[in-house]
């Protein structure tokens, strides 16, 4: 199957375009401003510079403005965008203990060194609209800074950094401690076709650019059943990653800027190669604040572990090929593309076949009759 | 405060902050070795068993600067020539050896910047720690 090429219908597909744009000014609510979607959407620019594999609120933000608020389409606008500029270079390797965090739970242990930060989260609202938005105004929002300000502890205070859960359970010899398969080189699939079994690093890159609710699906899929994996969420941490480039001139370590980012842990089913039995580990990381994309992440790169695949979320080509949001959407976008010779084709076929079931039911009744 | 702290801290200033800043360098002679282009940094992480991968790339704009023969480098966050022509400038003027007096009037402003960088954080942090939370377990737990 395939589409055919045509042409013409120049004018009608400008009026089109001029009319999508038309449909999103046609009201008469005030312009909608770049500055207001990236700071008062910001979940929704975060995952779409996830999902476009950039990390520009401000573009992230008029692609968002320019597509209607369509999250596919905003990130196909980042990514196109991402393929006209050129690459300055790699930053240094950062881990998360760099991150200055802003939210960091866990859910296998009560008590955490550094403890439990719950952060900015609507984890624990009860998820009914809130009228009282519909009224919001300047006044509002000042009465609102100035009584979360006035209601702060004096002695609040955040540490520099925090220990990682799953370290505690490393010192005890309760959780595997290294890459089953480590790489000399680190794998970039902007540069190079996947190919499979994966390396780790690819893996870890196709998934940190995969779409949240193919993602999500898939590791739902797995937390149902169809799989084995019964993950407990380690830590889950959201906060800023330091991008640290060698200074050209002097070689020291440059920090250009911050990066936000959530990363999360799963701790999963005991596997020991050695003969003891431990925990196994699923990490994902992603741009933004997009913690159901980090989970998510995680229990996939725990699924894609497993070395004799029973079900799709396990499956590494399955899930790899399947959760890019913007070539799934191209594919699908396709197919409204004028199909017009195949499905004649297909039409032709269908009436001969019918041809050949009406002659055939003939037959049958003149058999039958004899 | 390094000179590699100072330049950080354009970095987080606001566009107007950033105007001031580079106001301090009219009629100081400086040369733009390479104009503000814009480009691509791949962030480069570690995952929890320090496997290196590429988690995505992030948008950039760099210059440089030449100041009396020091070479200064810029870069900056997003589509921000601005920022990237001011941490190029102060870069060349602070690696510079010899003391000049917008060194002065540059360190003395950058101060007053991380003060007020500073006191923003404060304030950030300790609104995330009154979110620290110890949960009760119920009774049969």
């Amino acid at each position: 199957m395939g589409y055919v090429a045509v042409k013409g219908g120049n004018e009608a597909i400008e009026k089109a375009c001029q009319l999508f744009a038309y449909e999103r000014i046609k009201g008469c609510s005030p312009v909608l401003g770049v500055d207001q979607i990236r700071e008062q959407l910001y979940l929704t620019v975060d995952r779409v510079m996830g999902e476009g594999a950039l990390y520009a609120p401000e573009l992230a933000a008029l692609a968002l403005k320019q597509s209607a608020g369509d999250t596919l389409e905003a990130s196909f606008m980042v990514r196109a965008f991402r393929a006209t500029q050129q690459r300055l270079g790699y930053s240094l390797p950062t881990g998360a203990e760099k991150m200055r965090v802003v939210r960091r739970i866990s859910s296998a242990f009560k008590d955490i060194p550094g403890g439990q930060i719950l952060g900015a989260t609507s984890d624990y609202t009860l998820r009914l609209l809130d009228f009282d938005l519909l009224k919001d105004d300047e006044a509002r929002r000042k009465a609102f800074r100035e009584r979360i300000f006035s209601s702060l502890p004096a002695d609040a205070e955040i540490p520099a950094a925090f220990p990682k859960v799953i370290a505690i359970l490393r010192r005890e010899g309760l959780l595997e401690d290294s890459s089953p398969h480590p790489e000399n080189e680190v794998f970039d699939i902007t540069r190079r076709s996947l190919t499979f079994p994966a390396p780790r690093s690819a893996r870890l890159q196709a998934l940190a650019r995969g779409e949240t609710g193919g993602m999500l699906t898939l590791a739902y899929s797995s937390m149902r059943g169809y799989g084995n994996i019964h993950p407990t969420l380690g830590e889950l941490r959201i906060g800023y990653l330091p991008l640290t480039m060698p200074h050209p001139i002097s070689g020291e370590p440059y920090v250009v800027g911050e990066v936000k980012v959530t990363e999360a842990e799963v701790l999963a089913r005991f596997q020991g190669d050695d003969g003891m039995p431990r925990f196994s580990l699923g990490y994902g990381l992603c741009f933004g604040q997009n913690e159901i994309k980090a989970i998510a992440m995680a229990i996939l790169d725990r699924c894609t572990r497993t070395e004799k695949p029973s079900c799709p979320a396990e499956d590494q080509e399955f899930v790899l090929y399947h959760i890019d949001g913007i070539e799934a959407m191209g594919f699908c976008n396709h197919w409204k593309l004028p199909h017009y010779v195949d499905f004649l084709s297909d039409l032709d076929r269908l009436r001969k076949a019918q041809d050949l079931a009406r002659a055939g039911k003939v037959q049958e009744d003149t058999d039958a009759d004899a | 405060m390094n000179c590699a702290d100072m330049t950080a801290l354009i970095g987080t200033m606001d566009e107007e902050s950033v105007e001031d800043l580079l106001a301090l360098f009219v009629g100081v002679e400086l040369t733009v070795r390479c104009p503000p282009r814009s480009g691509l940094v791949m962030l480069t992480v570690k995952d929890s068993f320090e496997t290196d991968f590429h988690l995505g790339e992030v948008l950039v704009t760099e210059a440089r600067v030449l100041f009396r023969g020091c070479e200064g480098f810029g870069m900056a966050m997003g589509e921000a020539p601005r920022k990237a022509l001011a941490r190029a400038a102060v870069d060349a003027v602070l690696r510079c050896p010899e003391s000049t007096a917008i060194q002065e009037n540059l360190v003395a402003r950058l101060k007053q910047e991380a003060v007020t960088l500073n006191r923003r954080l404060a304030e950030s942090a300790a609104l995330i720690a009154s979110t620290k939370v110890n949960f009760d377990l119920m009774s049969g737990a």
